[in-house]
């Protein structure tokens, strides 16, 4: 079992010899090479209860050998607990590079409030960040990775940019499948992706209730749509993928062509806002925007659609986060996730209206109406690794 | 006043010219690698994506681009220079305010108008549901996200830059000359198409050609309007297919797009320079409108305001008033102090480290070691500072790769040497995106300084050389002092253009460093258009006083610069 994985392998093979190595060695023998190379000198990692360093160990006047070895600072042999406990002694500042871009204020203040612990925010869209990430390396000031689409979380992990956790707090307050199975990305909150439609236009019998209708030719040049260049369209394409396979462009063009070329808008508020004009008559939101306040919606409806029985469900998507492989205060951004999860889950949650992940946590009043629904039951970080090809279905399905 | 084919300098020594070589091929080598490192990725194409793109949208996309390019690029020239002769060679009720007015849309970012255009004349929005209770909900009204939609938008935030440029040329170029044909007895009209139009015109193609540049590189303005461009492709090929390379490759086509601008520009103005030593005001007596016609010059200049500066800027008020009103996120609180503050920091150094790139290079390739204005180092330098026909999001991409190699070096020299301490990381620092926002504006600057070099008369420094005056004597007392006034101009206008800047300094900023624009994209990414407005204004009033300043170097009298 190894906690923690770094993002070049040669650093993960090391630390796999040091679990082989530190099962035979005391753990109190000093100095040893563990054999893997490793990012830079006096980066750590902690393997089990143990902390190993990076240092040189080359001859001196020799070029630089960099391997990780087991003379570690004194905290090197105790358990992990203290190890979290007295790393986060010295109250120091937290990096996150995150995708949410508004209502989590408060949430940054209260935790610097409560636990001393500064919050350095990088905000900017998921994939930026992540190709941030991935460029700075084994350098970056980044601990925390928190995203508004899994898909970019996902990704992430996969590239190794994510680093492990064992936290019972995480896995008690998240179900398994909001969760990654090796332990990388927590979700946080879940976005439903739902029909909106224009209820003055809409006559009950007519009322969609599944994504599918909408692409049937009823539906011509009455459909708003946000274009395939944003992540929640890529998302949503991607649901439609892993339901049809290669017959999911037919539902994505019809969509497409059931959409005038002036109702492709960049903004879910808009797209809502057009629907309760009757600029068009459905659309594809987020729920979290009805609650907006200032919205006009007097004349919109919101339909949770594919709820049937032997329907797949409304496609979710999951807003969650991760501790960043690099980082050199796992302990902190763990902790940070822990709180996001448990204590401030409701603050986090409800600060924009979505839904949490954690059962537990307690739901706005305004949202609670909105709460029962089928979700999607396919696993979320199955199709969320589609999103690049769903773009492609998306682009030759004709969609702006 | 002369028409010289060639401006020459005299050369300095030899040990002057090699260390003058090496300076230029240091500034071409740190300007140009990121550029460089994109396009380093050509050598491997994607083929994958481009076939994709070639069967679906690339045909569409490269069309849409030249197309706007083209048609804002001819809309703000006309647009631009029409204002431009109007308010100088003419008075009518208002024509002095106008003159300083006209030239506050260039304060506002494109992308800011942009959203709030859209907001305004959305089906939802105010515009169309007043529309649709005069003339019943069935009213036509034309569709708003559309190519067209997104030219008008960039041609009203554009044209100060055709504007201002003919303002000067007027004042500088044409006004002898147009007071020489005057005095001969030619009509206005006459002066205007024989003589002030041949004379401003290298004015005009280089401020068509800023216009296009940043309607290719424009991203903020086609997403707002839903229009497919190149920029917008880009975006879509590195986020959305997770494939950066190959929308470095795209980002290529945009990069040969504008080579191509620029080698049109200067085929046709040739080698045509015209120098005055004019010091008269222009025009001697500005035509005086009466009646339909003043009505109408006021027309013109009022409407074009209106919808440039007025409305944003009211709609931006409103949403202003109430975000603070309702307190919280984009309000006027310590957030925004620290957004104001970074914007500022970085606007200064991006302007100093600018101004100092871009002098050296014109002072450069004006006496380069080879004497030839044309030698390929002097072609070099040129486009070397060519970083602002980059989308920003390709230099920000090219300067990530250059600085994270260098912070690679930096580690293995670290590793090197223990006692060596390097813990920064040039990637993600207020350096990095300083860096990348020099290559991105000093091509702003130079050119700015090259137009004002251009103007100085040749046989200023060839007398200060016959009087025995020194390579460095003459750079540092006679061109430099002359230059002055368009140095001081660069360094506002890069000051402007870095405080309205996005995609750079959004992928680079270092922790915690958001800078007003970022805040502002943020927000209008989600949706929340109250919450942006505030830091949007501040943007706007930050940039007004150094528009006007260059307004009023481009207007004033001559003499007294």
């Amino acid at each position: 079992m190894y906690l923690f994985r770094l993002r070049r392998s040669p650093g993960v093979l090391g630390v796999l010899a040091a679990v082989a190595t530190l099962a035979v060695a005391a753990p109190q023998a000093s100095a040893v090479s563990l054999g893997g190379s490793c990012p830079k000198i006096d980066a750590t990692a902690t393997v089990g209860a143990t902390r190993v360093v990076c240092s040189n160990t080359a001859k001196s006047g020799k070029r630089p050998k960099l391997r990780w070895t087991t003379s570690a600072p004194p905290t090197s042999t105790a358990p992990q607990a203290a190890t979290v406990a007295s790393s986060s002694a010295p109250k120091g500042k937290l990096t996150v590079y995150s995708g949410r871009t508004y209502g989590i204020e408060e949430v940054y203040k209260r935790f610097t409030k409560e636990t001393g612990i500064e919050l350095d925010v990088v905000s900017g869209n998921d994939p930026a960040n992540r190709s941030r990430l991935a460029q700075e390396g084994a350098r970056t000031p980044a601990d925390v990775y928190l995203t508004v689409d899994i898909a970019s979380l996902v990704r992430a992990a996969d590239e190794g940019l994510l680093a492990a956790v064992s936290s019972p707090t995480l896995v008690g307050a998240i179900p398994a499948d909001l969760r990654d199975v090796k332990n990388r990305w927590f979700g946080l909150t879940r976005r439903a992706r739902v029909i909106y439609v224009n209820t003055a236009n809409v006559t009950k019998a007519d009322m969609p209730t599944r994504y599918e209708d909408l692409a049937t030719s009823k539906w011509a040049g009455r459909i708003c749509s946000r274009p395939s260049s944003h992540v929640y369209t890529q998302s949503f394409a991607a649901n439609i993928i892993a339901a049809y396979g290669e017959r999911a462009v037919g539902i994505l063009s019809g969509i497409a062509r059931n959409t005038k070329s002036e109702n492709f808008i960049d903004s879910d508020t808009r797209i809502i806002e057009t629907i309760n004009a009757g600029g068009c008559d459905a659309g594809i939101a987020n729920t979290y925007y009805f609650f907006r306040p200032g919205l006009k919606r007097d004349n919109v409806a919101l339909v949770f659609p594919n709820q049937a029985d032997t329907d797949r469900g409304v496609h979710v998507n999951v807003s969650g986060a991760g501790i960043v492989a690099a980082s050199d205060d796992k302990a902190n951004a763990q902790r940070f996730i822990e709180w996001l999860a448990t204590d401030a889950s409701a603050d986090f949650a409800n600060g924009n209206a979505e839904y949490p992940v954690n059962p537990k946590t307690v739901v706005r009043d305004d949202v609670k109406p909105y709460t029962t629904f089928r979700a999607d039951q396919s696993r979320i970080d199955d199709y969320s690794k589609m999103q690049p090809a769903a773009l492609i279905v998306l682009t030759d399905a004709g969609w702006r | 006043m002369q028409v010289s084919s060639r401006s020459t300098a005299p050369s300095g020594t030899r040990t002057q010219s090699l260390r003058s070589a090496l300076t230029s091929v240091a500034l071409v080598v740190v300007l140009a690698a990121p550029v460089a490192a994109v396009l380093w990725s050509l050598r491997s194409p994607d083929r994958e994506v481009w076939s994709l793109l070639a069967r679906t949208t690339l045909a569409r996309m490269v069309l849409t681009t030249v197309g706007l390019a083209a048609a804002v690029a001819i809309g703000a020239t006309v647009l631009g220079a029409g204002l431009a002769w109007l308010c100088v060679t003419t008075r009518f009720p208002g024509s002095l305010v106008f003159r300083r007015l006209l030239v506050v849309p260039l304060a506002l970012p494109s992308y800011v108008s942009a959203f709030v255009w859209t907001g305004l004349l959305q089906f939802a929005g105010p515009v169309q549901g007043t529309w649709r209770g005069w003339f019943g909900d069935d009213a036509w009204f034309p569709p708003v996200r559309t190519p067209v939609g997104a030219g008008l938008v960039l041609i009203l935030s554009l044209y100060p830059y055709v504007y201002i440029a003919s303002l000067s040329a007027m004042r500088e170029q044409a006004s002898a000359l147009c007071a020489a044909a005057s005095t001969l007895g030619l009509r206005p009209r006459a002066i205007f198409w024989r003589v002030a139009l041949p004379a401003i015109r290298p004015a005009l193609a280089a401020g068509a050609g800023l216009v296009a540049m940043e309607t290719l590189t424009d991203v903020g303005v086609a997403r707002a309007f839903s229009v497919s461009t190149l920029g917008d492709g880009v975006l879509r090929v590195w986020f959305g297919l997770d494939r950066r390379d190959a929308a470095a490759e795209l980002a290529s086509m945009l990069v040969g797009l504008v080579l191509l601008l620029v080698l049109v520009e200067r085929l046709t103005r040739g080698r045509r320079r015209f120098t005055s030593r004019s010091t008269s005001p222009f025009p001697a007596e500005p035509v005086v409108l009466r009646g339909r016609k003043a009505a109408g010059a006021l027309a013109l200049c009022g409407s074009t305001f209106f919808l440039a500066a007025g409305v944003p800027l009211t709609t931006l008020a409103v949403w202003a008033v109430d975000a603070n009103r309702r307190g919280g996120e984009g309000a006027l609180d310590k957030t925004y102090v620290r957004l104001l503050q970074t914007s500022l920091e970085l606007a200064a150094w991006t302007s100093v480290v600018c101004v100092a790139v871009g002098t050296a290079l014109v002072l450069l390739a004006r006496r380069n070691p080879w004497r030839r204005p044309n030698g390929w180092m002097a072609r070099a330098l040129h486009v070397a500072s060519m970083g602002y026909a980059v989308p920003g999001l390709v230099v920000a991409a090219g300067v990530l790769t250059v600085l994270t190699w260098l912070d690679a070096r930096i580690d293995s020299l670290a590793a090197w040497n223990d006692r060596l301490y390097l813990p920064f990381l040039l990637a993600g620092s207020t350096a990095g995106v300083v860096y990348a926002l020099v290559v991105r504006f000093a091509a702003v600057a130079r050119e700015n300084i090259d137009a004002g070099a251009q103007r100085i008369d040749p046989r200023v420094e060839q007398v200060a050389a016959t009087l025995g005056a020194g390579e460095r004597r003459r750079r540092w007392q006679v061109t430099l002092p002359l230059l002055r006034p368009s140095i001081l101009v660069a360094a506002l206008l890069v000051a402007v253009d870095v405080l309205k800047e996005l995609p750079a300094t959004l992928l680079l900023r270092p922790p915690g460093r958001d800078t007003l624009a970022v805040f502002v994209w943020n927000m209008t990414n989600e949706s929340r258009w109250d919450e942006a407005a505030t830091p949007a204004l501040t943007i706007v009033l930050l940039g007004l006083p150094l528009v006007l300043v260059v307004l009023g170097r481009a207007t004033a009298p001559a003499g007294r610069r």
